[in-house]
């Protein structure tokens, strides 16, 4: 029990926190960031390997026909069906074909209700197509998924490419896979209308599970467990690389094995596979020997942080994403079509599907080695949660530095009040009676050393104090008076707290009050939510205002050191939640939140004051959007442009925000709403607060 | 009587679990495996139920683990308004009266045990001294405690079969500072048939009762008197274990609830995880070393209570409340409606409070280990990302800071009686100032 009854160490410690606060978070935070950063170069990270051995036998020769005519005589039909309607998606083709084929087929109806049923009672109908072949050496407890979305031809775009490549391929592929003798778990083909509803409509039927606002038909045949998922998004095309997708709903990934699965099926097939199209430089693809130079560095950062740009926002990047909800290890290969560089034909990607097959067939045990939680740097690299998590670490000890040094400030204050009022009083007495006998006396040369002591103590207290509120006199009279908040403590911020936990419900629950009255004002759906979203806010920033209204004083009177070393602590508390759930969020979060929270005080300048206000707005929830909202609409021609897309595209993002959150039960909104807001609110009532205390 | 304050406390504590039982909370607190354990949870009850209606014995089962006597009792819990939240808000109601009872008859105690040991106190420790003033607060304080206690809200919404322990607990230390041995034992008994640990509280209670029955100061704990006295309040304690248990085979007309009840608590074979220390360590175990550290585990949870008796024969109410706190930390199945318990009562040392050290850490490490919980719990089972280590680790730093809680209210409540019999101020022989050290 050293560690927490031994005093002399503790106060060792307590007094270097008093004395070197600042250094201390500024130096933590940078490191942080720093060594965060530093970890996509390449000598900080490691490589890449397979944990699970059962999954490399699949990785032997193709058993695909070397010239699989099926496969392109099927791309062209599939063509041609396509460009008959090009609204409509090949249900019947496909069932027709399957059926064929002697597959048990069936299709699968949903409809989708809109969430803001004030709105519109409009309901969507979709309808799944899947066709499941039945494994010869296992009773269908098992099961892989091969899914492709379906796209009709006019919603084709660049990030929603076409998919009729993937359509022929697997029709051809389940031709040849049914004439194998060595299939020990089923493998489900499954077509998916509107993208990821559909997919989810299917897996809610799969596993008997119900959602509020898809409603999907129960499904006519099952198989067991899925294992694993693959969705295919290939053009009929040939591709010039393979781009894979991982991020899944709430920031969750599949596990590494079967990412390094699909790397190494690609490589061995000598096609060029990226993650979020950044491709790396072919010299370095079969090599490890490279990647130390700056350049090097360059790319592998931007491959990292496209991908935890995608895995921030907490929305799945692909279908797969939905699997990822039902404990479903999946990922999602897109082809991508360039006019340049190699092109790699159907076939090729016939043969590296037939591997990740094949490997996954040989699959004895759930995935469960590998990691679960990376990030990376290059296809070939991975950053594991043992090497982000100690910088993560750094970058929010420095607003738990800050949170605890000012709690302990807060006490040494109240302590020495009291010490204050109590010798006060005494001063009083004495003299009252002069004439004190010896024994006082020496009693009294003891408190006096004593009282130097603590004096000394607190000077430095107040030294610090001082340093932080450095525009400000220290109002000494004020101490000792009862009326003073500091005595006060935690009464004096409770309204503060209520005020900003009332207004994160607000923030929560506004879009879908603003909903049920909006009809009467005939606004668009997205304007209705950011407009919402604006009030609350403009209410937010003006409640200190509010506040002080009623008082003579022109400031809030509040223990304000109490007040923001809870919301530092609580922010430190909230982020480490968040870097559990989904590091990139966290981390984003963190790298503008914890410098401004550390750093405002409450001042008497004005200057000074409105510099603080400007840079915490700039760190609200409401602003971060915005600016995500520009970077996405990045190259425009003209700064009002972009100020203009950007403002278009926050509040598409926050639309979007919200109908994940309300179809597929995606927390981005709520950690943004019901956490991360009522936490800054409460730093917000700092620099109003009487910098006097 | 009671002041309005406190009356507006309870209606107002009141209000937040009704409120709160409007929302999903219960539904998901009733799945949570930190506020339910296989011994308290309702579902358990319910299925008790229609087992019985079936007339099929409920303990021919693995689920059900209530006693007999509250399977025919808490069947009065459908006749409640609201049905069985009604039931637990009742509960919870009595829980907070008792507490009101406790501080205000406890106030009284403190008190007169100064009075009468204030002569041997030192000089120099005059600002020691408790005042009615300074412990007016103490009622209201407890019941503001017990509103917003987190941990007795989530008991409650959770219908954790807990408060009825709980209770019994509450009641009997009620009756232990009224003097009333009788209902105490009984009380303490009803408890013990409960949740079989609150046996080992009958030893403050006996230390209290042989206390209070001698007159004169010096009291010597190993005189014939001592031990006649010891095995009085023993004896009725059997006695009403003895009827309970009886009452109970006549209900049943069999002894299999033993096994089901008892045998359940202290052979561990649930491993369902919670926030205690047993369920990983036995996950890991060999079949073939079970027993023995079932044994050890068991032993863990009750053996303190002699050292402590020993150290606070003096002073039997922090000794139960000690022991309280330490049977909740290392009890087979322990959940937060047994956190809510100590939590609900700490107010009453708040006297020690200035001499405790490690308030925010430990706070940081109960709110951290509460918080965290539930997430580490989804990326395990759910999200199945993380793996039993995450949530095990969360759960011994649960335990951690219950330890550290306890350990700093002993040190502190021993660093106050030091200060009390030697002065506030400590001189080295030198005429510096010394530092008193815990080692």
């Amino acid at each position: 029990m050293g560690l927490l009854t031994n005093e002399h160490s503790r106060n060792r410690l307590v007094k270097l926190l008093l004395a070197h606060d600042n250094k201390l978070c500024c130096v933590s935070y940078i490191a942080g960031v720093v060594w965060f950063l530093a970890l996509a170069y390449q000598p900080f990270n490691a490589g890449t390997y397979f944990s699970e051995n059962a999954l490399l036998p699949g990785l032997v020769e193709s058993e695909l026909p070397p010239m699989f005519v099926s496969a392109l005589q099927i791309k062209d039909e599939i063509h041609s069906e396509m460009e008959k309607d090009k609204k409509k998606t090949p249900h019947a083709w496909i069932y027709k074909n399957f059926r064929e084929i002697g597959l048990e087929t069936y299709q699968q109806n949903f409809s989708l209700i809109y969430p803001f049923r004030s709105v519109t009672t409009q309901i969507v109908t979709g309808e799944n197509v899947f066709s499941i072949l039945r494994a010869r050496r296992a009773a269908s407890t098992e099961a892989l998924v091969l899914s492709i979305p379906l796209r009709p031809l006019i919603n084709v775009n660049k990030e929603r490419p076409a998919t009729h490549g993937g359509i022929a391929l697997a029709l051809a592929l389940a031709k040849e896979f049914k004439r194998k003798p060595y299939w020990s778990k089923d493998i489900i083909f499954l077509f998916s209308d509107f993208d990821e509803i559909g997919t989810l409509a299917w897996l809610d039927a799969y596993h008997k599970t119900e959602s509020e606002y898809i409603k999907a038909n129960d499904l006519p045949a099952r198989s067991g467990p899925i294992q694993a998922a693959v969705n295919l998004e290939l053009p009929a095309q040939d591709v010039s690389y393979y781009n894979l997708l991982l991020e899944g709903l709430n920031g969750q990934l599949p596990n590494l094995d079967l990412v390094n699965l699909v790397v190494r099926l690609c490589r061995r097939e000598r096609s060029q596979v990226a993650i979020h199209h950044s491709l790396e430089k072919r010299r370095h693809q079969y090599s490890d020997s490279h990647g130390e130079s700056w350049d090097d560095f360059k790319l592998s950062l931007s491959t990292m942080m496209r991908m935890m740009w995608y895995q921030a926002s907490g929305a799945p990047s692909g279908n797969h994403g939905m699997f990822h909800k039902y404990h479903i290890e999946a990922l999602t290969v897109q082809g991508v079509v360039k006019k340049k560089g190699s092109h790699n034909d159907i076939i090729t990607s016939a043969r590296i599907v037939e591997g990740v097959f094949r490997s996954l067939n040989n699959l004895l045990e759930r995935f469960h080695q590998s990691f679960f939680f990376y990030l990376l740097p290059a296809t070939n690299r991975y950053v594991s949660i043992g090497m982000y998590m100690p910088a993560f670490g750094l970058m929010i000890l420095a607003s738990l530095i800050k949170g605890i040094t000012l709690w302990i400030v807060c006490g040494d204050l109240k302590e020495k009040r009291a010490l204050e009022a109590k010798k006060l009083k005494e001063e009083k007495e004495k003299s009252k009676d002069d004439k004190g006998d010896e024994k006082t006396d020496k009693k009294s040369e003891s408190e006096d050393k004593e009282k130097a002591e603590v004096e000394e103590v607190l000077t430095k207290v107040k030294e610090h104090v001082k340093e932080e509120s450095k525009d400000d006199e220290f109002d000494d009279d004020d101490e000792g008076d009862p009326n003073n908040p500091a005595n006060q403590g935690l009464i004096s911020i409770t309204p503060i707290i209520l005020v900003s936990l009332l207004l994160a419900w607000m923030a929560h629950q506004g879009p879908e009050l603003m909903m049920r009255i909006m009809p009467k004002f005939r606004i668009h759906t997205e304007d209705m939510v950011i407009y919402s979203m604006l009030a609350i806010f403009t209410a937010a920033v003006m409640y200190p205002k509010l506040m002080i209204r009623k008082s003579s004083n022109p400031n809030l009177m509040i223990d304000w050191r109490l007040l923001k070393s809870i919301a530092l602590i609580g922010q430190t508390l909230a982020l480490a939640c968040v870097a559990l759930l989904n590091i990139s969020q966290a981390f984003f979060l963190a790298a503008f939140m914890v410098p401004v929270t550390c750093s405002v005080w409450p001042t008497k300048s004005r200057v000074m004051r409105w510099v603080q206000l400007i840079a915490l707005v700039m760190v609200s929830m409401l602003f971060l959007m915005f600016v995500v909202g520009l970077i996405s609409a990045w190259p425009q021609t003209s700064t009002w442009d972009l100020i203009m897309k950007g403002y278009a595209n926050t509040k598409h993002l926050i639309f979007l925000g919200l109908m994940d959150a309300y179809l597929f039960n995606a927390w981005s909104e709520m950690i943004g709403s019901a956490i991360i807001f009522p936490l800054w609110l409460l730093f917000w009532a700092v620099p109003w607060a009487d910098p006097s205390f | 009587m009671a002041s309005a304050g406190v009356y507006l406390l309870g209606i107002f504590s009141v209000i937040i679990r009704v409120v709160l039982m409007n929302t999903h909370l219960p539904k998901w607190l009733r799945s949570r495996n930190e506020v339910v354990t296989p011994i308290t949870s309702w579902e358990n009850v319910e299925e008790g139920f229609s087992l019985q209606s079936q007339l099929v014995s409920p303990y021919t089962g693995d689920l059900f683990h209530e006693t007999p006597l509250a399977l025919r009792s808490l069947k009065i819990a459908h006749y409640f308004p609201y049905r069985v939240s009604g039931f637990f808000l009742f509960i919870d109601v009595l829980v907070m009266v008792f507490l009101y009872k406790i501080a205000t008859a406890f106030v009284n105690y403190l008190l007169c045990n100064q009075e009468e040991e204030k002569k041997n106190y030192s000089l120099k420790a005059k600002s020691l001294i408790l005042t009615g003033n300074y412990l007016a607060w103490l009622p209201l304080t407890i019941v503001g405690v017990h509103a917003l206690n987190p941990f007795s809200i989530m008991t409650t919404l959770a219908a954790s079969t807990a408060a009825l322990t709980n209770l019994a607990v509450l009641i009997a230390f009620y009756n232990m500072i009224l003097g009333n041995r009788f209902l105490s034992t009984l009380f303490l008994a009803v408890a013990s048939y409960q949740s079989l640990y609150p046996i080992v509280f009958i030893v403050p209670v006996a230390l209290h009762f042989y206390k209070k029955s001698c007159k004169s100061p010096p009291v010597s704990y190993t005189t014939k008197e001592s031990v006649y006295s010891f095995t009085e309040t023993l004896s009725i304690f059997g006695l009403f274990l003895g009827l309970l248990g009886g009452f109970s085979f006549l209900a049943e007309r069999s002894w299999d609830f033993v096994f089901s009840t008892y045998g359940f608590i202290l052979s561990v074979p649930d491993l369902t995880p919670n926030i205690g220390v047993f369920w990983y360590f036995f996950t890991e175990m060999f079949e073939h070393f079970r027993t023995l550290f079932v044994c050890v585990f068991q032993l863990n949870a009750v053996i303190y209570t002699l050292p402590l008796a020993i150290k606070f024969t003096e002073k039997p109410f922090f000794l139960l409340y000690v022991l309280i706190f330490i049977t909740s930390i290392f009890k087979s199945y322990p959940s937060y409606g047994d956190t809510a318990l100590y939590f609900s009562l700490l107010p009453l040392w708040s006297h020690v409070f200035p001499y405790m050290r490690n308030t925010l850490v430990v706070g940081g490490m109960y709110i951290c280990s509460v918080v965290l919980a539930p997430i580490l719990y989804h990326l395990w089972i759910f999200a199945g990302s993380a793996n039993a280590n995450f949530y095990f680790a969360i759960t011994l730093v649960y335990s951690t800071a219950q330890i550290f809680l306890v350990t700093d209210i002993v040190f502190a409540y021993l660093r106050r009686e030091y200060d009390l019999y030697h002065g506030t101020e400590h001189l080295n022989p030198d005429g510096t100032k010394a530092r008193i050290k815990l080692d």
